[in-house]
């Protein structure tokens, strides 16, 4: 290769992938694919969402490493897999459907008619899932009362079980469930603006806010307690940065800063770390500086499948989803 | 040993190929932004073939925020206090702007210079605080309150939405005016149902007038407590009204009045989608799209200008940036109420911002957007500020 060959090559390199690649953005340059919607991990096996232009992907990864696509095409919103099997939640025109995924990646309806469901959760006490029912009046979807309703659902086969119901942004936005405590459950709830902590008491129906952060944050519960992250207390006031914050029995305490922005934390035990495109970062328990554990290209983590291991998924599929150590 | 390698021809190329990306990025990043300084959208809109077209405010008009920008709850000063999808405003006596804080299921005040205070509602802020509640405004309980008008002898009128009432807040006490629970009748006080009262406006009769938003209709509240039904609720807006020129073919339309809805006639023209719209001295009728987020005015000509935000077809661009309307954006608007001939004040339902928008003076004259003039360099000198002496 001649060296102005070379060079041209060097000076086009930064726009491969961004026109015809997994990766694409629009004109305004916000990235429209390659985002991890959802993972679940059951026994050594890892199943993992990605958003592919207007779909989505389904991949495996058992423990010999090798990656089979199981399928792809729908529109999904989460996964979870448990002893029953793995199960997808799928939006679609008019209402989503609880899909189960056969062992020879035949998508099977389970439930039909739901509000667009999505970030499941399957727990010894459940499946769970979270749905947007729309606004009761189109026109104003901001009159909390008549626009739109999240809802928290418990999947049975052949129903489900609504468990709390409550008015949501109205612009469209993620969400998740962080976890399932023994009188309530954590979930989140995002738009590019804000993001929301919210408890929920499954028995009662009660809602109760605990947080609302700017901006599309990330959040995660280590050994019983509440990680969040949020725009960088020190280093700029833009969102190139974050920090991370906990709820301490005081209130919120700031444990560290200095990550990049749109970090996902991942507890590992009573440990976090936090995963970018730039590495992964483990977050101090008291305040200080973020440690580098290794440089990284995936964006996105997952803890497990065994115990002080993090499973790091690159979306765009350019790479297997390696396990890292944390020991 | 490079030096006997590489070709000089290449070395000159490579340069070149720098320079060019170096030029490329600077006027992509730098130069192909929306026009600073061009003043009103331009003509048709549309998307332009290869991506889409931005169409965005005026220069001339100026947006701030003045309290609030993150959603939260929290009284005090106006540059930390939060609001939770605040989506009715009232401007009161003294210029005191009323804020339906909806999903805190409180009112709220703020006046310049002044911190934002809780004027009535109480509880937890969030979901599990709604309730429902007469009497001393720190125990009053609403659900989601959604519109707020002013009386002339400063009684403050609130939609408890969610509670189906409408209530008044007097001297420092809630109580229940009408309504109470879901329905559609009219009567005196409780005998009276709404189903989701939402924006509330003083008709020319001097009543109370209330979107029933469950209902469809427009409800008038009397002093004493009577409701009456004065109709459907309009869906269309006054006569020769133009769409705002983004897309010819979807002609974005609004529904118009004070307080969210109001006086209205009909216009040849589908309604796309309606927030909230008042009329300025003049027959200037300003309105927020939220879906858009945008400000926009229709002139009594019926032209439509966009005064501030950013469209982008097939793109929405929120946000809650300051500035002139051709940079400000907001974060779903849904609620406007007019401080005096120049200055509105738009709530911001997602990001819990309340803005202050001035407008320029032109536009209350009727005249046409002055067109962007380029001006000899040696005027731009003698303007400025550090050049005295000359």
């Amino acid at each position: 290769m001649s060296a102005s060959a070379l060079i041209a090559l060097l000076l086009l390199a930064p726009l491969a992938g961004q026109e015809g690649g997994t990766i694409r953005v629009d004109p305004l340059g916000r990235q429209l694919g390659g985002e991890v919607d959802g993972v679940a991990i059951a026994g050594d096996t890892l199943y993992w969402l990605t958003r592919e232009g207007e779909g989505s992907r389904l991949r495996r990864q058992d423990g010999s490493g090798a990656v089979v696509e199981i399928a792809r095409g729908g529109v999904w919103r989460g996964v979870a897999a448990d002893r029953d099997g793995v199960w997808l939640a799928e939006w679609g025109e008019p209402a989503g459907r609880l899909l189960r995924v056969g062992r020879d990646g035949q998508l099977v309806p389970v439930l039909t008619g739901l509000a667009q469901p999505e970030g499941l959760l399957a727990h010894e006490t459940g499946l769970y899932g979270i749905e947007t029912e729309p606004p009761l009046i189109p026109e104003l979807p901001f009159v909390p009362a008549a626009g739109p309703h999240a809802v928290l659902r418990r999947y049975r086969t052949g129903g489900s079980e609504t468990l709390a119901r409550w008015p949501t942004y109205a612009q469209p936005g993620e969400s998740d469930l962080i976890a399932v405590t023994a009188d309530a459950l954590l979930l989140r709830q995002a738009t590019e603006l804000a993001t929301r902590i919210l408890r929920i008491e499954p028995a009662t129906g009660r809602v109760e806010m605990l947080l609302t952060i700017p901006g599309l944050q990330a959040v995660t519960l280590a050994a019983g307690t509440l990680y969040w992250t949020a725009p960088s207390e020190e280093v700029s006031p833009h969102d190139r940065h974050a920090s991370v914050w906990r709820l301490g029995k005081q209130g919120p305490e700031y444990v560290t800063d200095w990550l990049p922005a749109r970090v996902q934390l991942v507890a590992v035990g009573p440990r976090v770390f936090a995963v970018s495109g730039d590495g992964v970062w483990e977050v101090p328990t008291r305040l200080g500086m973020p440690r580098r554990w290794r440089a990284t290209g995936a964006r996105y983590g997952a803890a497990g499948p065994r115990p002080d291991e993090i499973t790091l998924i690159d979306p765009s599929g350019a790479d297997t989803p390696v396990r890292l150590s944390v020991r | 040993m490079l030096r006997q390698q590489v070709d000089p021809r290449t070395v000159t190329l490579a340069v070149v190929l720098v320079l060019a990306g170096v030029i490329y990025a600077y006027w992509k990043l730098l130069v192909a932004q929306p026009p600073v300084g061009a003043e009103g959208p331009r003509p048709g809109g549309g998307a332009a073939i290869g991506g889409p077209a931005l169409v965005s405010g005026l220069s001339s008009v100026t947006v701030e925020t003045v309290a609030g920008g993150t959603p939260g709850f929290r009284d005090g000063a106006a540059t930390l206090a939060r609001f939770d999808g605040p989506n009715a405003l009232a401007v009161g006596p003294g210029g005191r702007l009323y804020i339906a804080d909806s999903r805190n299921h409180r009112i709220r005040a703020w006046a310049p210079g002044e911190p934002v205070v809780t004027v009535a509602g109480g509880g937890a802020p969030g979901p599990a605080g709604a309730g429902r509640a007469d009497g001393p405004w720190d125990r009053a309980r609403f659900a989601y309150p959604s519109g707020v008008a002013v009386a002339p002898d400063g009684t403050l009128y609130i939609a408890d939405t969610g509670n189906h009432r409408i209530c008044a807040l007097r001297d420092g006490v809630v109580t229940t005016l009408a309504g109470g629970r879901p329905g559609e009748q009219d009567g005196f006080g409780p005998a009276a149902r709404f189903r989701l009262p939402g924006p509330l406006f003083w008709g020319e009769d001097g009543k109370l007038h209330v979107v029933d938003l469950g209902n469809g209709t427009l409800r008038a509240v009397a002093r004493d407590g009577r409701v009456t039904t004065l109709g459907p609720r309009p869906r269309r807006l006054r006569a020769g009204a133009g769409p705002i020129p983004l897309d010819p073919e979807r002609r974005l339309l609004y529904l118009a009045g004070q307080n969210g809805a109001g006086p209205l006639a009909e216009t040849t023209h589908p309604v796309n989608q309606f927030t909230a719209a008042a009329e300025l001295p003049g027959g200037i009728v300003v309105f927020v799209d939220g879906p858009q987020h945008a400000l926009g005015a229709l002139r009594p000509d019926g032209s439509a200008l966009l005064l501030a935000g950013i469209l982008a077809e097939g793109y929405r661009i929120p946000g809650i940036r300051d500035g002139g309307g051709n940079r400000a954006t907001f974060a779903l608007p849904c609620a406007i109420a007019v401080a005096d001939a120049r200055t509105l004040y738009v709530a911001d339902y997602e990001s819990g911002a309340i803005r202050r928008v001035i407008l320029p003076e032109w536009l209350l004259r009727g005249e046409e957007p002055p067109t962007l003039r380029f001006r000899p360099r040696s005027r731009f000198r003698s303007e400025g500020r550090g050049s005295g002496g000359r």
